[in-house]
């Protein structure tokens, strides 16, 4: 046993992992380093990256080597970035003026509303409605959370329901398509512009998934 | 293929609503959660450093283990006349990672823990509470019962839904995945610093952020699964995921001998590690032993097995070669803790961890900068944000700190420490003051937490696990030193780093 992985590792397929991961991103960090797209370094660099979880698998074996291949070229790139960057330059010039136009191409944040601002994401729906802004964020929460909630929950009863196999296999991909399901769900009617649809999609498929289970009858 | 992968500017701008909203209204749970879970990391560690002067083998004979559970019901007899039999004694045994030997029981509102000597007494009591109380204030908050945890599972999934509209909302985040401009201003630091950490340690965050939520919201689903297919009966589910608990039986008999249980199970799996047992309702007809063994080549958390008083297994818990569904659920633990590799992978996540903590950080301080540049940003709330940027880890390295003289309040101390930091930095006015009295206060208090471990364990402070904590401590205290000597730099010139005048102007 290996005793700084506490298990044991084959050293060769564990240096060619390394060898492929850091060729995976040098060439995505030449490909994106140029000004024009160039597809097929870029391909070639995720290639190297989804390449590497064959020898780590072989190295700290299969669900251990994927799980390592996994996090570790975003820790690697990170350290990458970390020893190329100029530090010296920080704080070099503070006061650089940017124009709203620059700043709207490259971050689409500094394109929002003061209004969106203040209120959050369905802020022009709740002045159109004169929900004063507690009303508003309850309607979020309950929407956004709890309805979304319930639809990810209701479709993961129906899959429960209608899986053929041990009920171990059951609870754990149905538990498995909530927590997939629900931060999706969150994200698409937080983004959505009236609350007022995602509300009505979540409550459509809550009663539709739960005819497939007992629950309603 | 560069169009068909194009998202829209309203689906771009939406997913920025959605990043934003979702991101504040967790920012500060979040913040907490990523704190105390880079510091759980090294729980094991932790308890150990806790007890520095605790005699540490791998050894563990057999019928020193079996004496040492007899030295335990003899105490728990002469100490609790009154109190029932243990319903449940365990030992924990010895490995690499925990070279320590304890014995404990339980029963109602009872429950004793102690090391064990080289010949089978009872040593020193275990105790180490402050990483327990850390533990739980990762998982849970420490609100009591399973809505702390409920909580955190959901915090984990609005993280999971900050990193999908992150990426679906900086369509060139791949573009400029090297790109860190570091000297043109504030803003576009804390916006490449954001991005950059966000985009590569996108995998990690869903990793913790998903395996986090499947284990907090467990009990939910649980429940949930069970009263709408089984009429409420969780053990319907609970029994074939987890080896089912035997029932009492209430008819005296002798004690069961573990000892050649051990070494049988031991001779006939090689490549397990056992480190733990115990032994459900002792001395009765209804004793069972039940061995825990790790896997070291594997992702699952451990596998176990039953054994009756003959000898004879009875049971096998099936982790590691059951159904795929309960090997996925069996792999989360060591997914979500960074248990699977010893102290590189644990590196890799503190690092990482790290970087959550600083997402949460520049993630807010964007938000804050937008607000400026709208016109219409609250100064409060950005004085409380930094205050609990900087009190959050103060708080935990108080209550640190107070473990050594009040070791069983640190639920109260943390929380009245946070509240005491928040009502100081309301009467401070301004935010560097606030920043600059916070960071002062984190580096005094963990050299004082140094300074006392050293005075309590003496040498002990230098070896096993002591030594790699105390030397984390060390490189934390530096870092903040050299942080601080930055930060006080523009404060004693004219400017402060963070001075509104500083952010970029926006101009038309």
């Amino acid at each position: 046993m290996n005793s700084w992985f506490l298990s044991t590792l084959n050293p060769w397929f564990l240096c060619l992992g390394f060898a492929v991961l850091i060729c995976g991103i040098a060439l995505l960090n030449r490909a994106w380093r140029q000004p024009k797209r160039h597809w097929p370094m870029v391909s070639l660099g995720w290639i190297a990256l989804l390449m590497m979880h064959w020898p780590l698998g072989l190295a700290l074996g299969f669900d251990r080597g994927w799980a390592t291949a996994a996090i570790l070229p975003g820790f690697i790139a990170l350290l990458w970035l970390g020893i190329a960057t100029p530090w010296k330059e920080w704080n070099s010039n503070p006061k650089q003026k940017t124009s709203r136009a620059g700043v709207a191409i490259r971050e689409p944040e500094a394109i929002l509303s003061k209004q969106a601002l203040r209120l959050g994401n369905h802020g022009k729906t709740a002045f159109r409605l004169g929900i004063n802004q507690t009303g508003h964020i309850l309607a979020q929460i309950i929407v956004i959370g709890i309805f979304s909630f319930a639809a990810a929950l209701s479709l993961a009863l129906a899959l429960f329901g209608l899986l053929e196999t041990t009920i171990a296999n059951r609870t754990v991909y149905s538990a498995a398509l909530v927590i997939i399901l629900w931060p999706i769900l969150m994200v698409w009617s937080k983004a959505a512009i009236s609350l007022l649809k995602p509300a009505t999609y979540f409550v459509g498929i809550t009663l539709g998934s739960l005819l497939f289970t007992s629950a309603l009858f | 293929m560069a169009t068909f992968l194009k998202l829209s500017p309203n689906t771009v701008r939406a997913n920025m609503k959605a990043h934003s909203g979702l991101g504040l209204l967790i920012s500060a749970a979040l913040y907490l959660v990523c704190i105390t879970g880079v510091i759980a990391i090294f729980y094991p560690e932790f308890e150990r450093w806790e007890q520095a002067s605790i005699n540490e083998t791998l050894d563990a004979k057999p019928e020193v283990v079996h004496k040492a559970i007899e030295n335990l019901i003899t105490w728990h007899t002469e100490n609790n006349p009154e109190a029932k039999p243990f319903e449940d004694v365990w030992v924990g045994l010895p490995t690499t990672e925990m070279p320590r030997f304890y014995v404990g029981g339980h029963i109602e509102n009872i429950e004793a823990q102690f090391f064990v000597n080289a010949d089978g007494s009872l040593g020193e009591k275990v105790d180490h509470e402050w990483t327990h109380f850390l533990v739980k204030l990762h998982y849970a908050l420490t609100i009591p019962g399973i809505w702390g945890m409920v909580l955190v599972g959901t915090i984990g999934m609005v993280l999971a839904g900050l990193v999908i509209s992150g990426i679906a909302a900086h369509p060139t985040i791949f573009k400029n995945a090297f790109s860190l401009r570091i000297n043109r201003g504030q803003r576009q630091q804390q916006v490449d610093l954001h991005n950059r950490i966000g985009a590569w340690s996108a995998p990690f965050l869903l990793i913790i952020s998903l395996t986090g939520a499947l284990i907090g919201l467990s009990q939910v689903l649980l429940f949930a699964f069970a009263n709408t297919f089984f009429n409420g009966d969780t053990t319907k589910i609970s029994n074939t995921v987890f080896m089912p608990h035997p029932e009492a039986t209430n008819v005296a008999a002798p004690l069961m001998n573990t000892a050649p249980i051990l070494e049988k199970f031991s001779q006939g799996n090689p490549g397990l590690l056992p480190y733990y047992f115990s032994i459900h309702f002792p001395g009765t007809t209804a004793q069972l032993m039940e061995i825990g063994a790790y896997l070291p080549d594997r992702l699952v958390w451990y596998e176990a097995f039953q054994f009756n008083p003959q000898g004879e297994q009875v049971k096998r818990l099936g982790w590691s070669d059951g159904d795929l569904g309960v090997q996925i659920y069996a792999s989360t633990y060591r997914l979500h803790f960074g248990h699977y590799g010893g102290l590189p992978i644990k590196i890799i996540y503190a690092s990482l961890g790290m970087g959550m903590c600083y997402l949460c950080i520049t993630g807010m301080n964007i938000w804050f900068r937008r607000q400026q540049q709208a016109g219409s940003i609250n100064h409060r709330l950005e004085r409380t944000w930094v205050s609990l940027v900087w009190g959050l880890p103060l708080a935990v390295a108080i209550s640190l700190l107070a473990d050594f003289v009040i070791p069983t309040q640190q639920v109260i101390v943390f929380w009245s420490a946070t509240l005491l930091i928040l009502l100081g930095s309301a009467v401070l006015k301004s935010r560097e003051r606030v920043s600059l009295c916070l960071h002062i206060s984190l580096v005094a208090t963990l050299i004082l937490t140094l300074a006392a471990h050293f005075f309590k364990h003496g040498p002990s402070a230098f070896s096993g696990a002591s030594i790699l904590i105390n030397s984390i401590l060390l490189v934390i205290i530096a870092l903040l030193c050299v942080g601080l000597m930055i930060k006080r730099r523009p404060l004693t010139k004219s400017a402060s780093v963070y001075s509104s005048t500083d952010a970029p102007v926006l101009t038309d």
